[in-house]
């Protein structure tokens, strides 16, 4: 009888613990935003992120108004998420060609027209990035983002060419990635 | 009465006990919280700086210690044309070249800050009446940092002296 009460209580307490953690966590979309946030650039707003896989995630943000654009690569650690490696631009709308921690990225703004986008290696390997949307609160002020990405950890993506096409197949726009990452890291003023 | 001797004794050697601990746990805290507040701070000058100048930020490290590179953007030369045309109708606000060349960003906007301040002091020691057809000192990061309008004497200098800043 004893026995059975013991591993009763048991039960209940373990029940009860996995309610109290599945209530209390907080999503790792939220605990990116609150990371990216916490760089304390002013007016940022998070766009797209974009999951690697379990360990790892990519974000895009703008921040003082719409006047920098930055990239950010996460890992995952024990109680939420840490940027590795960020880096953030002036935003002129040209494409962003980027080496963060793991992964090489290129992405910018995608058309409204934009409906694929293709991306052609140096070493002739195609594949196509992806469009990631994420719709901002209007109410909150948030903007509404649409940027195609793509990002790898084994490729060269210097000299790619990015051709994107809108929904009959058409050519929008053909973009050639810079020959060298981060090209402002080396930029100084003439 | 001894075994309540040994109970207060007891008391007494736990309360000094946890007093004891107490103390480097509160400080650890505080030390933490101190930490934090410095690299929020030096984060928040690094986002300020890139705003005045637009420069981009390359962040390798975020945490203790904070690691990051500042370069020019396509719109930095933008707000240095207009720092070189100020020099030139005020020659006690200098243009820093050899720093902005290597990038010394954060000396690059002391300078400017600390050549205003030089300005401000000559400014102050006019006469009310000598000051309005003077340059008013915060016309001078207005106009290079926010491209700012608002300074009649700043523009009328730069059209005196045949400076296109448009």
């Amino acid at each position: 009888m004893r026995k059975k009460i013991a591993v009763l209580i048991v039960g209940i307490i373990i029940v009860i613990s996995i309610i109290l953690a599945v209530l209390f966590k907080r999503d790792d979309q939220q605990k990116i935003v609150e990371e990216i946030n916490a760089m304390n650039l002013p007016l940022t707003d998070v766009g797209p992120i974009e999951f690697v896989d379990n360990d790892h995630a990519l974000a895009i943000f703008l921040w003082s108004g719409i006047g920098h654009i930055g990239v950010a690569e996460l890992d995952k650690t024990l109680f939420g998420w840490d940027i590795s490696r960020a880096t953030s631009e002036f935003l002129s709308g040209d494409v962003q060609f980027v080496e963060l921690n793991h992964f090489s990225v290129i992405q910018t703004w995608a058309d409204p027209s934009v409906q694929d986008v293709s991306v052609e290696l140096e070493n002739g390997v195609i594949d196509s990035a992806q469009i990631l949307i994420k719709e901002g609160d209007t109410k909150k002020g948030e903007i509404s983002f649409r940027n195609w990405l793509y990002y790898s950890d084994t490729e060269d993506l210097s000299n790619a060419i990015v051709t994107t096409y809108d929904k009959d197949g058409e050519v929008v726009e053909v973009i050639e990635v810079p020959d060298q990452p981060n090209e402002g890291l080396d930029r100084t003023v003439e | 009465m001894s075994k309540k001797r040994i109970l207060i004794v007891s008391i007494i050697l736990i309360a000094v006990m946890v007093m004891i601990s107490i103390i480097p746990i509160n400080n650890y805290f505080e030390e933490k919280q101190q930490k934090q507040k410095e690299l929020n701070r030096t984060l928040s000058n690094y986002a300020y700086l890139a705003q005045n100048f637009t420069l981009g930020i390359y962040y390798y490290e975020l945490d203790n210690p904070i690691q990051v590179e500042m370069f020019p953007t396509s719109r930095t030369q933008w707000k240095l044309d207009r720092w070189k045309m100020v020099t030139e109708i005020l020659p006690i606000i200098e243009y820093p070249e050899e720093l902005i060349k290597e990038n010394a960003w954060i000396e690059v906007s002391d300078n400017l800050e600390r050549n205003i301040e030089h300005y401000r002091t000559y400014y102050d020691s006019k006469s009310k009446i000598e000051q309005e057809s003077l340059i008013r000192p915060d016309a001078i990061w207005s106009f290079i940092v926010r491209n700012s309008r608002w300074s009649d004497n700043l523009l009328r200098a730069l059209d005196e002296a045949g400076i296109d800043y448009d």
